[in-house]
């Protein structure tokens, strides 16, 4: 290493730092240590070397110093942590009180629309809704509870599973012949279903073609309370409702309202 | 990371992160904002350092980059021609030398080639290894040595120039 490559390497060398314990600068130090020995590098020792050494780290603590100096403002800090928000954490946590103030708000909103749509819908134990349940009970596949063309019979069966029983047959209706019965639940209530045939053709795998719905008025709101048949078509059926000695009836049958207006 | 540990990094890195922005951007606004930026980048992508033993280089290197980018943002980066700075920069007797003003030192940094400014003020700053500054520079260390002999060479003959330091440039001339 010549002196010149010596000043080169040192005039990068930044006294005071980890530079010394720096393999790229360790022979050219060696070159500038007042106890250097001489000898074994190829050029005579400068002995102006270890001044020029003197003169750079001087130099160079001089021009540190004054990046050093440069004034930080005192207010920073606070700056860079008033600018800074922690991240979120992505996952809930959903027993914090503030979480569960917010869904317990949300159940009561919840809760506080459904009961006006309850009020202004209606609850599902209003007439028309009971009516079409019988429509729909009537035209599907059912299983008569019991059998029997013996109406007396039927009538016993009825009362003993405490399903109304002592019901009026309109005039036409005691010609037809009584097939079976079945005990249905409305609101909990019994509802006595009398199953008959008019005698006209049935279709394949039908037992019945008129029916007679009878059930405590007081089980259905807004029911009819005429004593007078009113007639409605609910599906595929023709019905006529009405309500008599503490009874409500629904008689259905399929066909038109002429049709069923024979049995009254 | 939580609030404590963010206010304990910025205690412990905001002061030399200031300098080496005020050494770049050389005003207190532009040194601020980059500050202010790198630590923003870390509270949101500082998780993704593995290695915590790396977050000094990681800060410099990021104010670096960011400083960087708003370089290019710019049209054209304001450059003072050297004689008409001459006149701001009062002549300095040689023995006043010891007492370097930060001033004039960044003001003649500001005149030493763009590329070369980052590895001068790292060089004074002390607070990283040619192996860190050649990290944050993205450059080998070869290369960080050789920017650091031209820029080193060019700082001495402006403040020589400007007549700031005749010392200096005594001492690195010889």
């Amino acid at each position: 290493m010549t002196n010149e490559d010596v000043k080169k390497t040192l005039a990068l060398y930044r006294p005071g730092s980890p530079d010394r314990i720096d393999p790229s600068f360790t022979e050219a130090l060696d070159r500038v240590r007042p106890n250097s020995t001489p000898g074994h590098t190829p050029e005579s020792p400068d002995p102006e070397l270890p001044r020029w050494f003197q003169e750079h780290c001087a130099s160079y603590r001089n021009l540190r110093a004054s990046f050093l100096n440069i004034p930080v403002p005192p207010a920073l800090p606070e700056r860079i942590l008033a600018g800074y928000k922690p991240p979120r954490a992505s996952v809930i946590r959903l027993f914090r009180p503030a979480v569960i103030l917010r869904a317990a708000a949300v159940l009561v909103l919840c809760l506080a629309l459904a009961a006006v749509f309850w009020r202004s819908h209606g609850k599902d134990d209003d007439f028309n809704t009971y009516r079409n349940r019988l429509a729909r009970t009537a035209l599907r596949p059912y299983s008569m509870d019991l059998r029997s063309g013996d109406l007396p019979s039927i009538n016993t069966y009825l009362a003993g599973h405490k399903a109304p029983a002592d019901y009026a047959l309109p005039g036409g209706v005691t010609k037809a012949q009584p097939v079976g019965c079945a005990i249905l639940q409305w609101q909990g209530q019994p509802v006595s279903m009398i199953c008959f045939q008019t005698g006209r053709p049935l279709p394949a795998g039908e037992s019945a073609d008129l029916w007679l719905f009878v059930i405590n008025p007081s089980a259905v709101r807004n029911g009819p309370a005429s004593p007078l048949p009113v007639l409605a078509r609910v599906k595929t059926l023709t019905t006529a409702t009405w309500t008599r000695n503490g009874k409500m009836y629904v008689l259905a049958t399929v066909g038109d309202e002429a049709y069923l207006r024979k049995y009254f | 990371m939580t609030d404590v540990s963010f206010e304990n990094l910025v205690k412990q890195y905001y002061q030399p992160l200031y300098k080496f922005a005020f050494s770049l951007a050389r005003t207190e606004a532009d040194a601020c904002d980059l500050t202010q930026q790198t630590f923003y980048v870390w509270a949101t992508k500082g998780h993704q350092l593995r290695d915590p033993s790396r977050t000094k280089t990681w800060l410099f290197t990021t104010l670096h980059r960011v400083f960087l980018q708003s370089r290019r943002r710019e049209t054209r980066f304001p450059h003072e021609p050297l004689n008409e700075t001459e006149d701001g920069l009062p002549f300095t007797d040689p023995v006043l030398a010891d007492h370097l003003d930060w001033e004039q030192v960044l003001a003649a940094l500001g005149h030493v080639e763009d590329r070369y400014q980052a590895a001068v003020a790292l060089f004074y700053l002390q607070d990283c290894s040619y192996r860190e500054i050649a990290e944050i520079l993205d450059v080998p260390v070869g290369t960080v040595k050789s920017r650091l002999a031209r820029g080193l060479g060019q700082l001495k003959k402006i403040l020589i120039q400007t007549g700031v330091s005749s010392r200096v440039g005594k001492a690195q001339d010889d």
